[in-house]
């Protein structure tokens, strides 16, 4: 762990200007993460089906541009924004409300360890004994929102921290990208509130590369293997794949086990195999 | 003077004789029944005399009494009827056999002299057949059933006439004698037309399955509302293996003690038990009041359906896990210990989460994740680990169905399976076990050896997809019969690389 005040060179420049100051920051992991092009994503503790699958979604393509992703080690939007930029092989800030010794909720230890295996960084401004106190995260994000240079906003209740890191966003005038909801979604009441008060509506990844006009990193690959090349267009389940190849289903299982061992692909449930980018 | 007179009791599926002594002096008219018996037996006095009467044989002013040796055994029914009733009348010279303990005598009387027939005949059969009894008289209803014990004379009769008739030779009663083939024939005929060829598409679950029959792997399938599960499930009765003669009666004498054969008393066919989630504990491991096999023991070397298994109430489900290891059930009372045999493959449906569209192409799921970690909870780890095969079920496109060329026959899997059967048979002959699924963790050293390059594989998926030692062994197990199917003597890569396929469930989605 490194402890950097505001006269360090290292600290962050980003972080120099926002209110109440920061007197110093614990750090664990990766320092140079901290003065690169990152986004927060933000959400619900208590995250929706269609809510997780949109952070996924969007974390999954921003890393293809190498953007790290900044978000608050709590449950739900927050973990699966983590957990798949890890995924995706991009890097990660987990920004924490408590001290070191106190990682919270203490199921996403492990997570805290991997972000760290993993190039990523955990920063706290609280000394590690610090427990978890409810007055204490409202103010870590402000280092969220300070740290980033955009916000997403999955979804979330108005007037929860979600909506507390959106608007002191807007306040140091950060971009603040939200997803729309209907009227009626509890959980959409956080992002369409910011909207109103000049949010950025967003309904694709693309939408976000665009207003930032940048240029995807990694290239698409080429498969010589028909199994891979098929599933490179599309998602396929095993019974679509014999029928394309016309291999019976006992060499399909037997070839995609390899695959799978080796990490070229992964099956979702339900739907079939596909790609891991 | 005294007579003596074979009859027998079963305590779970085991039998123990029972001697029916009769005592009958001229003293002052009464009658007595003593050794443990029951109120079933002790109403028994009552209808056997009646019955007696009523055959027009002279029973008054005497003094009867009858032992039911051992006196320590509890006795139940009204199996011993017929038997005290020739006792009375062997003991007044109404029937002069002199080689009456070469019999046995099993039946219900009725008030008019007729007898009645009872269930669990067969399985009081093979035991008296282990006991060194030679003949059994018995209800003729029942003879077919019992006839099938090889080496016991079985004789069917109607009435307390025509048993005293009988033993006084005077008139001849055949022993009953059956031919199964005859019997297969006729089931074969008046067999439900359910295929396999009836499902389209499916090949992934269909091959599970065919996996699943052949070693007697129990299974899981996981899929949304309307993919087809059941019917799936369902069919597997078309492509099980034949039980061999041992498996036949096994079966029939669980059947027989339930009191649930069919037309023709036996059972030619696997059974398939699929009962509602609402079932109770005592309905499916066995028990009672008096006790009686569960639905476990029904579908024993059969299959147990358990359709929506996540509905099934999990203090039930969990009372499943000493079964499916011991593959029988103990049950315990303050008289006597039951012990039913239980060797049943588990085959489960399940939706991936409560709303069922969880990976639908259908409907949008509208489950949170708290919700689908909460269903899938319901199933316990312990229970899961006892599952080998693992396979999803997604629904077919109509579409493109229509494309799908012709699907193969149940009859065609069946061929394939039987074989595999036959040397899964073949080589565990000597440890008394029918099928891989059986395997003991020394026997799996003995027979699933790997090669360099699966081993090499089987360790790659243990560290990468974390999995726990019986996941190993389980891949392992399936290995075994993928093999068996395609006739070959070692396990290859290929092989492995098939079975680690059937885990769905222990990816990480679920």
């Amino acid at each position: 762990m490194k402890i950097i005040d505001r006269e360090d060179e290292l600290f962050p420049e980003k972080l120099k200007s926002i209110k109440p100051k920061i007197k110093q920051l614990y750090i664990e992991g990766n320092l140079e993460n901290l003065n690169k092009f990152s986004i927060a994503i933000i959400g619900s503790r208590n995250a929706s089906r269609e809510g997780e699958k949109t952070a996924r979604e969007f974390t999954k393509e921003l890393c293809k541009y190498e953007i790290n992703i900044i978000s608050g080690l709590a449950k739900g939007i927050d973990s699966i924004a983590h957990i798949e930029c890890l995924e995706n092989k991009g890097k990660t800030i987990a920004v924490i409300g408590s001290g070191f010794n106190y990682i919270y909720p203490k199921e996403n230890y492990k997570l805290y360890e991997e972000i760290i295996n993993n190039g990523g960084t955990v920063i706290s401004e609280y000394e590690p004994n610090t427990e978890p106190c409810s007055s204490n995260f409202p103010k870590r994000n402000r280092i969220v929102s300070g740290l980033s240079d955009g916000i997403l906003v999955i979804e979330g209740k108005h007037r929860s921290g979600t909506t507390i890191t959106c608007q002191m966003g807007l306040s140091i005038g950060k971009p603040v990208f939200c997803i729309p909801h209907s009227i009626y979604n509890p959980y959409g009441t956080g992002p369409n509130y910011i909207l109103k008060k000049g949010g950025i509506i967003v309904t694709k990844p693309q939408d976000i590369i665009d207003y930032f006009g940048l240029k995807k990193i990694k290239k698409e690959q080429e498969y010589k293997n028909e199994i891979l090349k098929l599933l490179s267009e599309e998602i396929l389940t095993r019974e679509e794949l014999s029928q394309k190849t016309n291999k019976n289903i006992i060499e399909i299982n037997q070839e995609l086990t390899v695959f799978e061992l080796d990490g070229i692909i992964e099956e979702i449930p339900g739907k079939g195999f596909r790609i891991i980018e | 003077m005294l007579t003596k007179i074979n009859s027998i009791v079963l305590i779970g599926i085991e039998g123990f004789k029972i001697d029916v002594e009769v005592d009958i002096s001229n003293n002052l008219p009464k009658w007595e029944i003593v050794g443990l018996p029951d109120t079933s037996i002790k109403e028994s006095k009552e209808r056997v005399r009646t019955a007696i009467k009523n055959c027009g044989y002279e029973i008054r002013g005497k003094k009867i009494l009858i032992n039911l040796a051992p006196a320590e055994i509890k006795k139940e029914g009204a199996v011993f009827d017929l038997a005290i009733a020739i006792g009375i009348l062997t003991n007044l010279e109404y029937i002069k056999n002199k080689e009456l303990n070469n019999y046995a005598f099993l039946g219900e009387l009725s008030l008019d002299g007729k007898i009645n027939p009872i269930t669990g005949a067969l399985a009081m059969c093979i035991e008296l057949k282990k006991l060194g009894i030679k003949k059994v008289i018995l209800p003729k209803d029942n003879a077919i059933e019992a006839s099938i014990v090889k080496g016991l004379e079985v004789y069917g009769v109607e009435s307390i006439r025509d048993t005293v008739d009988f033993l006084n030779k005077e008139k001849d009663i055949k022993k009953t004698e059956i031919k199964l083939e005859e019997i297969l024939k006729i089931e074969e005929k008046n067999s439900t037309s359910i295929d396999y060829s009836e499902v389209k598409g499916q090949e992934n679950v269909k091959r599970a399955l065919e996996i699943a029959a052949a070693g007697g792997h129990n299974l899981i399938m996981i899929g949304s509302p309307g993919s087809g599960k059941t019917m799936l499930a369902r069919r597997i009765t078309t492509i099980l293996p034949d039980m061999n003669f041992e498996e036949t009666l096994e079966v029939t004498k669980i059947h027989s003690i339930a009191g649930i054969t069919n037309k023709n008393k036996i059972v030619l066919k696997r059974p398939f038990r699929s009962p509602h989630h609402t079932i109770s504990k005592v309905a499916l491991v066995g028990g009672g009041k008096t006790a009686k096999p569960g639905e476990i023991s029904l579908a024993h070397r059969g299959v147990l359906f358990l359709d929506e298994l996540p509905e099934f109430n999990k203090s039930t489900l969990e009372v499943l896990r000493g079964p499916l290891e011991d593959r029988k059930v103990l049950i315990s009372r303050v008289n006597a210990n039951y012990e039913y045999p239980s060797n049943f493959m588990l085959i489960a449906s399940m939706n991936p989460c409560p709303c069922g569209y969880y990976g639908s192409n259908e409907k949008e799921c509208t489950c949170s994740s708290r919700d689908i970690e909460k269903y899938m909870h319901k199933i316990s780890g312990p229970l899961l680990d006892r599952i080998d095969i693992q396979v999803e079920v997604s629904g077919v496109d109509y579409k493109k169905i229509a494309k799908v060329n012709k699907e193969e026959k149940s009859e065609d899997i069946k061929k394939r399976v039987n074989k595999a059967r036959k040397i899964q048979e073949e080589r565990y002959k000597e440890f008394n076990i029918f099928s891989n699924s059986e395997l003991t963790p020394k026997l799996m050293d003995k027979y699933c050896e790997l090669d360099e390059d699966s081993r090499e594989l089987l360790e790659k998926a243990f560290t990468k997809l974390n999995l726990s030692t019986r996941a190993y062994n389980r891949i392992l197990k399936v290995a075994r019969t993928i093999a068996d199917l395609s006739e070959r003597e070692k396990i290859n890569k290929n092989d492995i690389a098939e079975a680690i396929q059937y885990r769905s469930l222990d990816k990480k989605y679920f």
